[in-house]
């Protein structure tokens, strides 16, 4: 208990009396300063009868699909070309680690500079290559727009994901595939029966993660679009931000970002779930 | 497994897809540091150049001279070196109190430390502000300080939590029998057994320290205590875009993270595999 | 208030973990430090010389600091926002037109007419003081004014024996005409943000549509008009018909910026600072710029927008009095002359302005645009028709919605604002 005490302490006062804070505030129509009107629900029925609210809603689960989904086939996929011993490997492993460190910040600047539609490199190489006639407007199109703050996440988000998915791969015993080999099964056959199943507390931790980073992400999306053009990349946490910060409803905004957090806990509720059952 | 039939081919493969890959990963790298030796009518040719026409440090020169660069990495240095041993420090005792002891509300601390994953933190900014206000903080390193420990206080204790459960307590126990307390046991023999936790807990540390945008952004006020994600963020200027600069300043603003991830990555898989994965 | 019991034991939790580390700041004793937020101290060349204004306001009054809050224009309603939300709002800080009724609303600003001299105010443009009142009291001390205009490079024009239009058909022959092969006509500013959203406006105006007039006690919004469908419409087909380089709606300022220094771009539609901007990112470019007020669309009332920006004291400032001082001395004559030099912006004092433009006659375009300068309606959600105005634009140009119909959504929109906040 004495070893727990600091940290919860610490945390006790830090977050959850801010967390308080939040669901506090999300019951009154206020501006924080001079006007603290006692709505009840107000707000959350605002929000769910609100068509712009769950359109950022919807796209928020299209963003963070997309993301999961990138970040896990490109992860995924790396860690097991990875999982082997060699000194080129091991150079391959440092090497794709790299845009992982990279502030955010720099991230969706290099991004919308590399997406640029008149100086940017990518039109470039695309139109070098007969790939595209016209340069794209990157950012400008909604879809593109979407591919293009997908394209960055995914980017900085892949290597944390392809480490975990390695360092559970490197978890598993090398007999299992042995046993598995002497019985004649092919690659397919023990992907199947041994690495999945012995990959599986770290895949979902991952997904889990990701998901939840995802469904709140913020900087990269704000910096590259900030949630355009016309509202295509509006992911939740600009509505958020927008609705405190620059129309000064701190009560809805806290209503929209408590259901949020309402809805990753009911994802994370199912991973706990499932986490148990496949204990 | 690469002694099959296919082995050989299998190898080809896995060495073309993982160079695809690093080109992925490496393309946006190069046009970063292209981007950051160009003068400012080469930043804006059309169509663009791949490599500079001609290789100037003006950029270089200019972050540390125009801009204050030099302040602002002094003060990430400060901010994120002692919030991630602070962060860190918490962590490992919680972390270590939870593997080895039970206690009554360990199971809620347990979600608890997952909640705290689950709220979306833009609108901490405000109550974040009004508790750094009433301390006294606002535009202070201090500030910084205390709000990145703690967001990565939870995580962290998950991580530690996970690598000290791996320890076997026939060690503890052992210790205890030699005469150490549960304090000497934990810092002189648990603690060494489990840098490789402590070093990967770090890295995470660091990098979301020094990554951190949006926090700093509103918590600073004056360049005297600005850290540098805020202070690339600051380039987009409004009169222009500094591309050059900017580039340049995301290249210097790597180096650190290189170097920190340079010492501690060949822990970071053994430290990941035993931290967080083991959900 | 309500929320600061919480606050403050958490405080005092913190503090004592934090003596124990023997972190504690300590405040020293010395002059008063008047804190000053500003957008001026962000980048050069406004850092340069509003530092050097505050040296010498310092050696004058060597009682008091200046210490600079510097932030982006971009992010300054926010900020201020999060500070009056901790009680901790600046001495003085930056305020305007679309601001103001906002901030005036939370509380944090003190009204200066007792504050200053009335020799003082009537020094300056009384169109700007004028726009700087909220039912009859002065939020704010205009500083400078950067009236909208059309920018356009007076070579180019020269060149092609093109005259500067004065009609919007004029304009888009004249834009056609300008785009080449290595150059596009016309740099839209179609981003979702302010710096998109305060051009349509004053543009619509031109086509005769206001986004809110005030109609006795009660605001209507002119945005379901035929005339507020052709401005639109406008953008529509200056996007169509390619004079505009691709990506409008992720133009904002800055890029829009870019492309007139590198010669990407013929004309724009922006502020007097602009010239200094452009010129200072490509000197090759000096002495080729020009600017003629909007183009109008038939035979309207030309329009412009002030751009105004001012200071304003926080109605909670221990240092009103010393605030009030550095207003004065930021806008006295040698200040508001030095500022305009560095920074292209016009002064706010009359004497100033009148001399720098007769010293300058590169701003004779944006002086004559000043005069049709509209008052902007002081409402405190005015920021948010600058969004509705944008959102509604970007799905015109993107195809999502015709032109009509995007006039009639954000005439819905308005009105909605307009009955919550009856």
């Amino acid at each position: 208990m004495a070893f727990v005490a600091p940290g919860a302490i610490f945390m006790g006062l830090l977050i959850a009396y801010p967390l308080g804070y939040g669901l506090y505030i999300s019951f009154f129509n206020t501006n924080l300063i001079n006007r603290w009107d006692f709505i009840g629900l107000a707000n959350y029925e605002a929000a769910v009868t609100s068509g712009a609210f769950l359109r950022s809603i919807g796209i928020t689960a299209i963003y963070t699909g997309l993301v999961v989904l990138g970040t896990h086939v490109v992860g995924l996929g790396l860690a097991l070309l990875l999982n082997r011993q060699g000194r080129a490997f091991s150079v391959f492993r440092v090497l794709l680690i790299l845009p992982w460190l990279f502030p955010e910040v720099v991230v969706a600047l290099l991004w919308s500079w590399i997406l640029n539609p008149v100086y940017g490199i990518l039109n470039h190489i695309l139109m070098s290559l007969n790939i595209v006639s016209q340069p794209l407007v990157w950012l400008e199109e909604s879809r593109l727009a979407l591919m293009g703050v997908v394209g960055a996440s995914v980017w900085t988000s892949f290597p944390l994901v392809m480490v975990l998915l390695l360092a559970g791969l490197q978890s598993i015993p090398a007999e299992l595939y042995e046993a598995a080999s002497i019985d004649g099964a092919g690659r397919i056959t023990s992907f199947i029966h041994i690495t999945l199943p012995g990959l599986a507390p770290v895949l979902v931790v991952t997904l889990i993660l990701q998901t939840v980073w995802s469904f709140k992400h913020f900087t990269i999306v704000w910096l590259m679009t900030a949630g355009g053009p016309v509202n295509a990349t509006n992911v939740v946490s600009i509505s958020i931000y927008r609705e405190a910060f620059q129309y000064f409803n701190f009560g809805q905004s806290a209503a929209y970002a408590t259901i949020v957090f309402i809805l990753c806990i009911i994802f994370a509720g199912f991973y706990w779930r499932f986490v148990r059952d496949g204990k | 497994m690469a002694s099959n039939v296919g082995g050989v081919a299998f190898r080809y493969f896995s060495y073309a897809v993982l160079s695809a890959a690093l080109v992925v990963v490496l393309l946006p790298l190069m046009w970063l540091i292209s981007t950051a030796f160009k003068d400012d009518t080469d930043l804006f040719s059309t169509p663009p150049s791949v490599f500079p026409e001609q290789f100037t440090f003006e950029s270089f020169l200019r972050i540390w001279t125009e801009y204050p660069f030099l302040q602002y990495f002094q003060n990430s240095i400060i901010v994120v070196l002692s919030a991630t041993i602070i962060a860190v420090g918490f962590a490992s005792f919680a972390g270590y109190g939870i593997a080895r002891f039970t206690f009554p509300g360990r199971g809620a601390f347990l979600l608890f430390l997952l909640m705290t994953q689950m709220f979306p933190s833009i609108l901490l900014l405000i109550p974040y502000y009004s508790i750094m206000q009433s301390l006294g903080l606002i535009n202070t390193l201090l500030a910084l300080i205390v709000t990145y420990s703690t967001f990565t206080i939870p995580l962290c204790t998950w991580m530690m939590w996970g690598f000290f459960k791996g320890i076997p307590v026939e060690l503890d126990e052992a210790a205890s029998i030699d005469g150490l307390g549960r304090l000497g046991a934990f810092v002189r023999i648990i603690l060494p057994l489990g840098l490789p936790g402590l070093a990967a807990t770090a890295i995470y540390a660091f990098i979301q320290g020094w990554n951190e945008y949006v926090f700093a952004l509103v918590l600073t006020q004056t360049d005297d205590v600005r850290p540098v994600s805020v202070g690339i963020g600051n380039l987009v200027g409004e009169d222009r875009i500094f591309w050059n600069d900017l580039m340049a300043a995301s290249l210097v603003a790597l180096i650190p993270m290189l170097l920190i991830f340079g010492f501690l990555q060949r822990h970071l898989i053994a430290g990941l595999t035993g931290g967080s994965v083991k959900g | 208030m309500k929320y600061n019991r919480p606050a403050k034991l958490v405080a005092l939790g913190l503090a004592s973990g934090l003596l124990l580390s023997g972190c504690g700041a300590q405040a020293d004793e010395g002059p008063v430090v008047l804190r000053v937020m500003t957008t001026a101290t962000v980048q050069n060349p406004e850092a340069g010389v509003m530092e050097e204004i505050a040296e010498g306001f310092m050696e004058e009054h060597p009682d008091i600091e200046i210490e600079f809050l510097g932030t982006p224009m971009n992010e300054l309603y926010s900020e201020l926002t999060t500070m009056a939300t901790g009680g901790n709002v600046p001495d003085v800080f930056t305020n305007t037109p679309e601001f103001f009724a906002q901030a005036a609303d939370m509380g944090i600003v003190e009204p200066l007419d007792d504050l200053l001299d009335d020799d003082f105010i009537e020094a300056l443009d009384p169109n700007l003081v004028e726009q700087a009142r909220l039912d009859g009291s002065l939020q704010l001390v205009p500083h400078f004014s950067i009236p909208l205009a059309l920018l356009y490079r007076a070579d180019l024009f020269e060149e092609a024996g093109l005259e500067p239009p004065e009609t919007w058909d004029e304009f888009k022959e004249v834009a056609e005409e300008l785009t080449t092969d290595e150059r596009y006509g016309f740099a839209l500013v179609g981003s979702n943000d302010g710096s998109g959203g305060s051009r349509f406006l004053p543009i619509m105006r031109t086509f005769g549509a206001a986004e809110l007039r005030q109609d006795g006690d009660t605001w209507v919004t002119e945005f379901d008009t035929d005339e507020a469908a052709k401005a639109f419409q406008l953008y529509k087909d200056l996007v169509d018909s390619g004079v505009v380089p691709p990506g409008p709606l992720q133009t904002s300022y800055s890029e829009s910026m870019n492309y007139m220094a590198n010669d990407t771009t013929a004309m724009t539609v922006t502020g007097s600072h602009s010239m200094g901007a452009i010129v200072d990112q490509n000197p090759d470019l000096e002495g080729t710029l020009a600017a003629v007020p909007l183009p109008i669309d038939g035979d309207n009332e030309p329009v412009s927008a002030s751009g105004m920006l001012g200071m304003s004291v926080s109605s909670s400032s221990e240092y009103q009095e010393e605030a009030a001082l550095w207003i004065e001395y930021v806008l006295n004559y040698e200040s508001q002359v030095a500022w305009n030099e560095a920074t292209g912006r016009l002064p706010a004092r009359t004497d100033a302005a009148e001399d720098v433009v007769s010293d300058n006659p590169e701003f004779e375009g944006f002086l004559e645009a000043q005069q049709y300068v509209f008052t902007m309606p002081t409402v405190s959600y005015y920021e948010r028709l600058q969004t509705i105005a944008a959102e509604n634009y970007q799905a015109v140009i993107d195809g999502q919605k015709t032109a009509e119909e995007a006039a009639q959504d954000a005439a819905d929109a308005t009105q909605q604002l307009i009955d919550s906040n009856e």
